[in-house]
Order: C-alpha cells, then sequence, then structure tokens
C-alpha cells in the first residue's frame, strides 16, 4: 500500500504526522525560513552618489529637493545634474508624458511646476486651515477639530470629511512603513506643493539629459526653485511628506480607496532612505536651511 | 502685436472633404493611434470572427448538431453580424475623427486622437473615477482660446458607479477665477446635475432664461452670479447656447453640448466656434474684474483668489442613466421574483402550458 493511502483525510492529526513525515515538506519549509533570514539579515541598500559631483555644498543641498522624483524614474545618482541614467526609451517617455518637444516646452513645465504646482485651491484653504489651527493649539489638529473648521469656514461637511481622512490615511502610511523616527508625530502635511517642486528640480535635470539646456542653466533653474519654494517647509521630513502627499491625491484626485496608497504612495521607501545615515541618504545630513 | 488685431479666419474646407483608406491609414499613422486600435487590426479581427463563426457553422452541420439545435446558427450569424455593424460604426466614427484632425492641423491648432486622466476642473470631469476624451482640438491662439472635444466615461469594477452618458464639452479660459456656476439646462439634461448644489442657491433669474436655466451657486454668492450674468450676457448665453449646460469653475468656463454632437459638421462646426468666441470675450469682459469680497484672510494667505464656500457647489450630481439603470435592475428583479412566485397560475390563466 502508498504510504499516502494510510493518511485518514478525516483527521487532522493523521495529515500533518503524514506531512511531518515527508522530506520535501522540510525542504520547502527551509527555503521559505532561508529566503526570509538572508531578507531579514540584508543590509539596506545605500544610497550612491555620483562622485563627480559634490555631496556637501550649496548646490548639492539644492538638487537634493529633488531626490524623490529623481529616485521615483529613476534618472541617476541624485547628485548628478545631467541625469545620466536617461536611456533613449526614458527620452521618449519623457518627452510623450511631459510634453517636452522642445527647450520651451521644458522651461514652461518648470515655470508651471514652481508656481502653479498642481494646486486645487479647496485643498490649499482647507490645508492652510489646518496649518493655522495648528500654530493656535500647539500641536497637530485632532481629525474632528480640522474637519470643523473646514465646515465652519464654508467648506462642505462631506468632501471635508473625504479630504481630512484621505491626507491622515497617507501619513499614517507614511509614518507605519518609513518608522516613526523619520516621520514623527508632529509631523503633519501642511501642503502638498513637494510634488511639484520635486518634480520641478528632477525635470531640470532632464532638460539637461534631453540636450534643451546645460548644467549652469540647470543649476540655475533648481536655485530658483528652492529660493522659491523652501521657506514654505520647515524640514526635509516636512517637504518629503508633501511629496508623497502630492503625489498621491494629484494621480487619485482625492478619492483614496484600499490599494490607492500601495500604488501612488511607495516611494516612502525613498523618503526612508534619504533620512537614514547609515545608507548615506542626503536629507540625512544636508541642512534644511540653506 | 498686429496679428491679435486681424480677425481669426477658420478655414471649415477640410470638414467637407472625402476620406479614402489612405487618408485613414496617414491619421492613424499622425495621430499616433496604438496598433491594436487601428483601421486593418480591427478589420481582421472581424474577418477572422466571420470566418471562424463560419468554420463552426459548417461543423455543426456536419455532426448534425446544428439540426438538433438551430439556435446555435443564429448565435454564430449573430456574432459575425454585429461584429460586422460594430466595425462599420467604428470606421465611420475613425473617418470623421480624421475629418476633425485634417480641420485642426489646417488651422494651425492642435489635435489629439484620444486624452485620458485630463484633469479638468468641470464637475462632469471630476466625478468620473475614469474617462477618455476623443477627437479634442485645442488652440492657444489669444484671439480664440479653446479645447473642445467628446467625453465618455470608462466603467471598471471599482468606477462602475460613476459612469454617465457621454457628452461634447467646449473648455474656453476666464481672465480671473471665479465662484461655481453651473447653468443647469431645463429642458435637456446633458451632464448629471441632479442634486448638484445642494444647499446652495437655485437662482430662477428673469424671463426668458428663467425657461431655460437654473441657476446653481454656492450659497452666499447670489450677488456675484448676478454682476457675472447681466442681460445681456443672458440674452446670448439664450441665443447661442439655449440647448447646453454651462459651468463656470476656477478660471474655466465649460460648455456642455449632447454626446452627439457632430464637430465634424461644417454646420456644427462654425456655431460651435462663434459661440466659443462670443462666450470667451463675453465672459472675459464680465469676470476680469470680479474679485471674491467673501474671500478672507484665509484665502489670502493660501494665496487663493476664492473662499472656501465659493470654490465648489455642493455634491457631485447623481447621473440620472445611473438612477435610470438601478430603477430597471429592482424592477427586472421584482419581475423575475414575481414571475417565479406566480409565473405558473398566471401561465394557466393565459391558456399557456
Amino acid at each position: 500500500m502508498h504510504p499516502s493511502a494510510r493518511v485518514n483525510l478525516n483527521d487532522l492529526g493523521s495529515i500533518l504526522e503524514w506531512l511531518i513525515g515527508q522530506w520535501w515538506v522540510w525542504a520547502i519549509v527551509g527555503v521559505v525560513v532561508l529566503f526570509f533570514v538572508v531578507v531579514w539579515l540584508l543590509p539596506d541598500a545605500k544610497v550612491v552618489p555620483s562622485a563627480d559631483f559634490s555631496t556637501t555644498d550649496t548646490e548639492a543641498n539644492e538638487i537634493a529637493l529633488g531626490y524623490m522624483q529623481i529616485s521615483n524614474l529613476p534618472s541617476g545618482p541624485w547628485n548628478d545634474p545631467t541625469a545620466p541614467g536617461i536611456g533613449d526609451r526614458e527620452k521618449k517617455q519623457l518627452a510623450d508624458q511631459w510634453g517636452l518637444h522642445s527647450r520651451q516646452d521644458w522651461l514652461d513645465n518648470i515655470e508651471r511646476l514652481t508656481t502653479v504646482r498642481r494646486r486645487r485651491d479647496p485643498w490649499v484653504i482647507s490645508l492652510q486651515l489646518r496649518a493655522d489651527l495648528a500654530a493656535q493649539l500647539g500641536r497637530v489638529p485632532k481629525t474632528k477639530e480640522w474637519t470643523t473648521a473646514i465646515v465652519e469656514a464654508g467648506g462642505n461637511k462631506r468632501d471635508a470629511r473625504t479630504f481630512v481622512a484621505a491626507i491622515e490615511h497617507i501619513e499614517g502610511q507614511v509614518r507605519k512603513l518609513a518608522g516613526k523616527d523619520i516621520v514623527p508625530a508632529d509631523a503633519f502635511v501642511k501642503t502638498l506643493d513637494g510634488y511639484a517642486l520635486g518634480q520641478a528640480v528632477a525635470l531640470a535635470t532632464w532638460g539637461v539629459a534631453l540636450g534643451y539646456g546645460d548644467v549652469a542653466e540647470a543649476r540655475q533653474l533648481i536655485h530658483r526653485i528652492n529660493v522659491e519654494g523652501r521657506p514654505a517647509f520647515d524640514s526635509w521630513v516636512d517637504f518629503g511628506l508633501s511629496y508623497i502627499a502630492g503625489r498621491v491625491m494629484h494621480w487619485s484626485d482625492g478619492n483614496i480607496g484600499d490599494k490607492t496608497f500601495d500604488k501612488l504612495g511607495d516611494n516612502w521607501s525613498d523618503l526612508k532612505a534619504a533620512c537614514t545615515e547609515k545608507r548615506n541618504g542626503p536629507w540625512a545630513t544636508l541642512s534644511w536651511k540653506l | 502685436m498686429e496679428a491679435l488685431n486681424q480677425p481669426l479666419q477658420v478655414e471649415l474646407g477640410p470638414l467637407r472633404e472625402r476620406m479614402g483608406i489612405g487618408d485613414l491609414l496617414r491619421y492613424e499613422r499622425l495621430a499616433g493611434i496604438p496598433l491594436r486600435r487601428r483601421f486593418f487590426v480591427a478589420l481582421t479581427g472581424v474577418l477572422l470572427l466571420a470566418v471562424a463563426m463560419l468554420v463552426a457553422l459548417v461543423w455543426l452541420d456536419r455532426t448534425g448538431i446544428l439540426a438538433q439545435a438551430p439556435v446555435l446558427g443564429v448565435f454564430a450569424v449573430g456574432y459575425a453580424v454585429l461584429a460586422a455593424v460594430g466595425f462599420v460604426w467604428y470606421a465611420i466614427d475613425l473617418t470623421r475623427r480624421s475629418r476633425l484632425a485634417l480641420f485642426a492641423w489646417v488651422n494651425g491648432w492642435q489635435y489629439a486622437d484620444s486624452l485620458e486622466g485630463t484633469r479638468r476642473p468641470g464637475s462632469a470631469f471630476a466625478r468620473t473615477l475614469r474617462s477618455r476624451e476623443l477627437g479634442v482640438v485645442a488652440s492657444d491662439d489669444e484671439r480664440l482660446p479653446f479645447e473642445l472635444g467628446r467625453n465618455f466615461s470608462i466603467g471598471t469594477r471599482d468606477s462602475g458607479a460613476t459612469v454617465q452618458r457621454p457628452f461634447a464639452f467646449v473648455e474656453l479660459p476666464l481672465p480671473v477665477k471665479v465662484p461655481h456656476i453651473v447653468l443647469k439646462n431645463r429642458r435637456r439634461s446633458i451632464i448629471p446635475t441632479l442634486g448638484l448644489g445642494r444647499g446652495g442657491a437655485r437662482m430662477e433669474l428673469e424671463g426668458e432664461f428663467a425657461k431655460h436655466f437654473l441657476l446653481l451657486v454656492p450659497e452666499g454668492y447670489q450677488q456675484d452670479a448676478l454682476y457675472i450674468f447681466t442681460p445681456d450676457l443672458m440674452a446670448r448665453v439664450i441665443d447661442l447656447g439655449a440647448g447646453a449646460e454651462i459651468e463656470l469653475v476656477e478660471d474655466r468656463l465649460y460648455v456642455y453640448l449632447p454626446g452627439g454632437t457632430r464637430f465634424d459638421r461644417p454646420a456644427t462646426m462654425e456655431a460651435t466656434l462663434r459661440l466659443a468666441e462670443e462666450f470667451q470675450r463675453r465672459f472675459a469682459a464680465r469676470t476680469e474684474l470680479y474679485r471674491d469680497d467673501q474671500a478672507g484672510d484665509l484665502a489670502a494667505r493660501a494665496g487663493v483668489a476664492i473662499g472656501l464656500r465659493g470654490q465648489r457647489l455642493a455634491g457631485s450630481g447623481v447621473s440620472l442613466m445611473a438612477v435610470a439603470a438601478t430603477a430597471g435592475v429592482l424592477l427586472l428583479s421584482a419581475g423575475v421574483t414575481a414571475f417565479s412566485l406566480f409565473g405558473a397560475d398566471l401561465l394557466r390563466a393565459w391558456g399557456v402550458g
């Protein structure tokens, strides 16, 4: 009789006993355990900058504002303004996605991202209200306090609830995944501008790769983006949180479903890397104040 | 600068052109239509389906199955006919779009065969989770800046509830941001406005205008609406856009037209451009000095021109199509249930079975 024929399928104990006696079961368990041990033991990848450009001076600090977007494409080492990671295929994709068919298109896109910043007025006011409330209270406003403030300012209750829930969900997810040591409890989203500003810096470097400008011009553009954009933020984490929330909100139109954050907020890992000194994260070593 | 003073000359000739197969193929190439949506791919698909159905019919006949179940033959022929009709409809629409593209290019405007994720602020665009715009013509000429096209909402599993009837639109820029105002057409519903603006003001303006339109504005912005909609502007809105619905949101004006609007017809395009030119000029004149006096410090600190109350009308509007579909499903379910309970008695009473 075949050994498996002795297994009583109506008895769980009998099935388990039979499984324990099989070598291939132990092999599968061993491979799975080994995989998790290796993954757990492996150190997180380090952020590798370009050796040809500084990682510590003002220019490095300014280009670091585009870290999240540069890593997202990816278009090369974060401190390299020539975006050397962009190949022919990426160039074509960039031209199609961003409508970059001329130098003027490139400059217009940077201008739009630096000034208009993908803003939606109802969201901008609601976040301003939150920042005002936080300044008054000396802490992050609670959900009810923020929602009530929006409604009292004339906002629609249902829209206010949806928006507040969306922003708080994104913050909670980033804090959980990146770690509370990186995104502390008192860090909160005050603006969604970080996404457009980060994109503007990256776009300045992509223009060099596309042949629409040189490094000196890209540096000038990046300097201007920093001068105009940075004052609205308090720290790198503040900016990174704004970038992720801006990205998720923009592409989802504020309709946050079960899988929205998984799809659009996946660059929490870039925020974690950027803020971790052991991984050579630029945001961990560079000062926020220029 | 001198060019700006010249009246805009629009060449309508391309809309009268007859398009051949060669023109369609050239259009597909120039408009960057993906391979899977091209004419010959669709034609090949239909022919393959027809051959498959023919082979199936022959096989069914030889094995004697067709004689036992002739309904299978009806299915086979039906699918082939459906595919052929679908292809003809597809080819007609492709011809219309190619004519529209030629018209746009001849006039120096931009054209896109299909656009997704345009994120227009209009409520009819914002309420759908996913939509596609077809045959979009865009002009950045300062004398007549506009975009027009047709919008089709796409319903997948999680976005099915936001599906609405297709509609055509004309988008015009305004010089400043204004409160959200919707002119709901009383005689012809084009976009979902049922429930839009609940809690807001519903203004019935005077005379003929009130017969055509109901003005929806956020509560507290009635005076602002009257500032923009002067009697002479209202008169022109009736003259030119009596069959349309209109929306002012942020710094955009939308004119919504029925989904079947044929922009590829010279007369329709001419009327649409006349409407666009006059609306753009008149609404720009009425709004360029507009300022929201209720915006307050909060909006000023946020760098926003319109106060939170005036930003958006509450709600997103319920689609009549969705209401009809839900009612239809409920009625059908009730009918099936009733038939399963009392059907046998009914059939007996009618002398059937």
